[in-house]
Order: structure tokens, then C-alpha cells, then sequence
């Protein structure tokens, strides 16, 4: 019997993931044997796991059946979303970074080395703001004198995206998504500021590091391969503190007026009696589901995306604002809350399947449907800021989630009256009668529950 | 020993070489290594020397770490 090779899986060949009868594995190449058996020997596995940065797997007895010619086949640990490095605010980004690091020297402690340092390999399963590592096989067995094969990888992927979010613009995190193996060392030296290279920390891993690249990228041409200059051990973790450092030196604070979003919640129309109304409201639609997935689209920072995860419901809470983000998260961290993932997303144009024909890092749609979508005060943004029909509104919700929990708000709502203050008002179809016609056709209305104290309407809907 | 970062960021304001096509970004990151190496690990050892003279005067609390990764 064999599964169905996950189609991002193709790049090492110590393994691959498949899936078999709905559930995850990872095939473990004879090739894999040693670094694997010494994960496992030297106590490294046990260690990182204990400590919440590898994800945990079980050996399955069966791996001959399972996969032919597996060395071994392992079960990961089932994560509930899989999110992407061009999707997490600052914060996430940089606790990834760290995580990286804090698994090297630990690795470096048990006689290992990680040979890849990619923020692909990085996930936040739990919530808790804890991001761990999901790859079990990238570590190696460390030979004294070798440098770190993983530090470009490191620097490009971590170091170079953080540098120009911190110094230039937190908006350089989205350029991930372009740049699908990390940010180019020389691009990112180009777009720094120029007294980054005066940077103890910038300087040599950044700007020189550029400069070496393209100094000895030609090697093959050079002549024969030189001997290899050694690192030694102390070198090598020196050069482990020194990125620790220029990471630990690298902060970005939500800045008050800079954002969309970020003050939403002291500055809405809401009265205290809508505001509890719509909050009961939601936590009574919310009641009659049993979701283990939910998306909750335009969160903010996640007041009502907590009605679920504090349920033990893993919700994904996603806001197109870097500073919505960032503070969701940060206070995900600080209470060390569970089931809760924040994620930056534009909805207007959400994650797309990117790398090798489009299937190595899933679109948004690819990694739903979630068992319910929350869109709360979010309709008439997509619907008057961005012109939206209605109808192609709820063509795509219904494609993220099966079951709607959704917010209408009419145009006499001072926040819609804003929105028109500054356009032509062209969308004669944006009525509750035009809301429910349009929806209609994608889902079956459940449930409809006016938020006292407004004009306002909660909607609990499932997909046809 | 102080001037050594100061040789790094000297390096790193030389002119730029044009790039070539076909180009190999892994030989310059190990080249790298070797040479920054020499200067961290020397950083490193004397921040270690230090916190450990540090240590001696002053107590510190003994293991941060579980809290390494937290801020």
C-alpha cells in the first residue's frame, strides 16, 4: 500500500510526507538512518520536545505496509493549520527566528546540527505564541571545523525580513511571499539604511555576507575547490550569539495612528449595550456549532475570535493590519493563551498557492474548509470599500467555511455612513432584503439575531 | 581585538564586484563563517569570562533557561 505523496515534499531526499487513508505520515528514506537514529540516540529528540520545539511523532510499526522501501515511517503530530512566514505579524516572525536558534545550540549540546533553517519549517500549533520546529529531519551529526550549512538560510529567511520590518517598514514581511526561499542577502543590503552598516550585528551578516556571496560565487570557475577553512566549535557558537543578539536587537512597536484597524475598539459606534449584545449574540449563534476549525476573517485583535478558542475551539484569527496582528498576538503570548493563531490576510487578496506549480505552500481555500468563518463588521468593508457584489461575497465565504456566523451592517450605521462619505454611492443592491437574496443562494439561513442598541444584524448561516 | 568589528564593518562598505549568472551563493556564506568566526568566538569567549567574573560578585539568578526563548 502506498499514500499520496504531499505535493511540497519533493526537495529532500532523506524523506517525504505522504498521507494515507486521510491521515499524516513522513517516509523516512534508508538515507535518513543515521541523522535520525542520532536524533533519537543522542536524548536531542527527547530534549526538544520536552521543551515544546519539535514537533512530537510515534514510529508506526508497520512501515513497510505503510510505504515501501521506508527505512522507517513516522506520525507527526497533527497540526490544525498550517500557517506561512508571509502571514505572521513581526513578533512571530522574530520568536520563530529565536526558536531556530534555541533548537541549534541545543542540537550543537547533543553533538547535532540543523542543516536547514528555513521559517517554512517553523509552525504555531498550540497557540500560546510558542512556535516550534515540524521538521524531525533536519538535523545532521556536527563534525568539529564545519560551518553551519544552514546560516544563509538562517540569515535570509529570519534575519534579513526582520532587519528591513524593523529599520524600514513592518510592511516588508509580505515580501516573503515573494521571495519564497527568504529575502536575497543583496537585495536586503540594498534596501537597508545605509548606517546598518555600521551594525555590529547587520554588518557581517547581512551587508558582508552579501559582498562574500558575490565575491566567491563563481567558485566553480575559480579552479579546483579549495580546502574548506574550518570553523571551530567556539567560532560557530559565537557565531550562533552574535545572530541571537541581532535578533534579540531587532523590535518593532505598533505605533499609535500608524494603523488601520489597531485602535478599532476604542473607536467604533458601538454602546456599551451593542457591544454586549453583540457579543451574546455571537456566543449564542456560536453555542449551537461544534467546530474544530474555525476562521475568524476581519478579527481584529481578536475579541470575538476568543468566544471559540477559549472553548478549545482552534481558531485562526486573521486581519489584514501588521498591528491588529501584532497585538493579538502579543497578548496570545503574554496570557499564554491556547488555540489561537493569529495571522495576517488580505482578504481582498488572500495567500495564493505559491512555489513549484502552485502546490508547495497552499492557498487560503486549500487549507479549509474551516467548520465555521466568523465575519463580523467585515461585509460592507468588502462590499463598499472594494466594490464586492454581495454574491461574489458569499460565493468565496461559503468556499472557506461550512458554517456562517455573519454580521450585517445597514448603510444608516454611522460606520457604512463613513465608508460612503468619501465614495459615490453606487451599490443600490447593499440592503439587508439585497444581503439575504445574495447569501441565500450560497447558504441556508439559519438564524437571525438584531444587535440591540443598532441597526446591526447576526446571522447564523450553513453552507447549501 | 576592539578593532576587529571595526575591520567587519570597514569590509562591508567596500564597492560592490557585478554578479555573475550562474552563481553560487553557498561558497561565500562558508567563506564568511571562517572569518566572522574568528571574532565572535573571541567575543564569545570573553562574554562568558565576563558573566562568569560577573557571577562571582554578584548572584545571579542560577538557570534562566527555561525562559531563554521568552523575553
Amino acid at each position: 500500500m502506498s499514500g499520496i505523496r504531499h505535493p511540497a515534499s519533493f526537495r529532500d531526499p532523506s524523506g517525504f510526507i505522504f498521507t494515507s487513508e486521510g491521515v499524516l505520515y513522513r517516509h523516512l528514506a534508508p538515507a535518513s538512518r543515521e541523522c535520525y537514529d542520532a536524533l533519537m540516540r543522542t536524548g536531542l529528540y527527547e530534549k526538544l520536545v520536552g521543551k515544546g520545539l519539535l514537533l512530537p511523532h510515534e514510529e508506526q510499526a508497520d512501515a513497510a505496509r505503510l510505504s515501501e522501501g521506508a527505512y522507517k515511517v513516522i506520525r507527526p503530530r497533527r497540526l490544525p493549520f498550517v500557517s506561512y512566514p508571509y502571514e505572521w505579524c513581526f513578533s512571530q516572525l522574530r520568536d520563530a527566528a529565536l526558536a531556530t536558534l534555541r533548537v541549534q545550540s541545543l542540537a550543537l549540546e547533543h553533538g547535532m546540527s540543523l542543516r536547514d533553517a528555513s521559517a517554512y519549517n517553523i509552525q504555531f500549533p498550540a497557540g500560546r505564541g510558542r512556535p516550534l520546529l515540524i521538521d524531525t529531519l533536519s538535523f545532521e551529526p556536527y563534525v568539529e571545523g564545519r560551518p553551519w550549512v544552514a546560516y544563509r538560510q538562517f540569515c535570509q529567511h529570519f534575519l534579513a525580513p526582520l532587519a528591513l520590518m524593523s529599520h524600514r517598514d513592518v510592511r516588508f514581511g509580505s515580501m516573503l511571499r515573494t521571495c519564497i526561499d527568504g529575502i536575497p542577502l543583496d537585495f536586503a543590503s540594498a534596501l537597508l539604511p545605509r548606517w546598518t552598516k555600521l551594525s555590529p550585528s547587520l554588518a557581517p551578516h547581512v551587508h558582508m555576507h552579501a559582498r562574500f556571496q558575490r565575491a566567491h560565487g563563481d567558485a566553480a570557475r575559480e579552479g579546483p575547490p579549495r580546502k574548506e577553512r574550518p570553523v571551530s566549535r567556539r567560532g560557530l557558537e559565537g557565531i550562533l550569539s552574535s545572530l541571537e543578539s541581532a535578533i534579540r536587537g531587532l523590535r518593532w512597536e505598533p505605533g499609535r495612528g500608524a494603523s488601520e484597524w489597531g485602535d478599532y475598539y476604542d473607536d467604533t459606534n458601538y454602546s456599551d449595550e451593542a457591544e454586549q449584545s453583540k457579543r451574546s449574540g455571537v456566543e449564542a449563534l456560536a453555542r449551537s456549532l461544534d467546530p474544530d476549525l474555525a476562521f475568524d476573517l476581519g478579527a481584529n485583535t481578536g475579541e470575538f475570535s476568543r468566544i471559540l478558542s477559549q472553548r478549545g475551539v482552534h481558531t485562526v484569527a486573521f486581519d489584514v493590519d501588521p498591528v491588529a496582528v501584532e497585538r493579538n498576538y502579543r497578548r496570545v503570548r503574554e496570557k499564554k493563551e491556547e488555540h489561537l493563531l493569529p495571522l495576517c490576510m488580505d482578504l481582498t487578496n488572500p495567500s495564493p498557492g505559491l512555489g513549484w506549480a502552485h502546490a508547495e505552500r497552499d492557498s487560503l481555500e486549500g487549507r479549509g474548509p474551516a467548520d465555521v468563518v466568523l465575519a463580523l463588521a467585515l461585509v460592507h468593508h468588502l462590499a463598499i470599500s472594494n466594490n464586492l457584489p454581495l454574491a461574489l461575497v458569499a460565493d468565496y465565504f461559503a468556499r472557506l467555511g461550512r458554517e456562517l456566523i455573519v454580521e450585517f451592517v445597514p448603510k444608516h450605521d454611522s460606520q457604512v455612513e463613513r465608508l460612503l462619505a468619501t465614495r459615490e454611492d453606487i451599490f443600490p443592491d447593499y440592503t439587508q432584503d439585497g444581503f439575504e437574496a445574495s447569501f441565500g443562494t450560497r447558504f441556508e439561513i439559519r438564524e437571525r439575531r438584531p444587535v440591540a442598541g443598532s441597526e446591526r444584524t447576526l446571522y447564523r448561516m450553513s453552507r447549501r | 581585538m576592539p578593532y576587529l568589528p571595526l575591520l567587519m564593518v570597514a569590509i562591508a562598505w567596500l564597492p560592490a564586484r557585478d554578479a555573475h549568472a550562474y552563481l553560487d551563493p553557498g561558497t561565500g556564506s562558508f567563506l564568511l563563517q571562517a572569518v566572522i568566526a574568528l571574532v565572535m568566538g573571541a567575543l564569545l569567549t570573553l562574554k562568558l569570562y565576563w558573566q562568569r567574573v560577573k557571577s562571582f560578585f554578584v548572584s545571579t539568578p542560577a538557570d534562566r533557561e527555561d525562559d531563554a526563548d521568552e523575553e
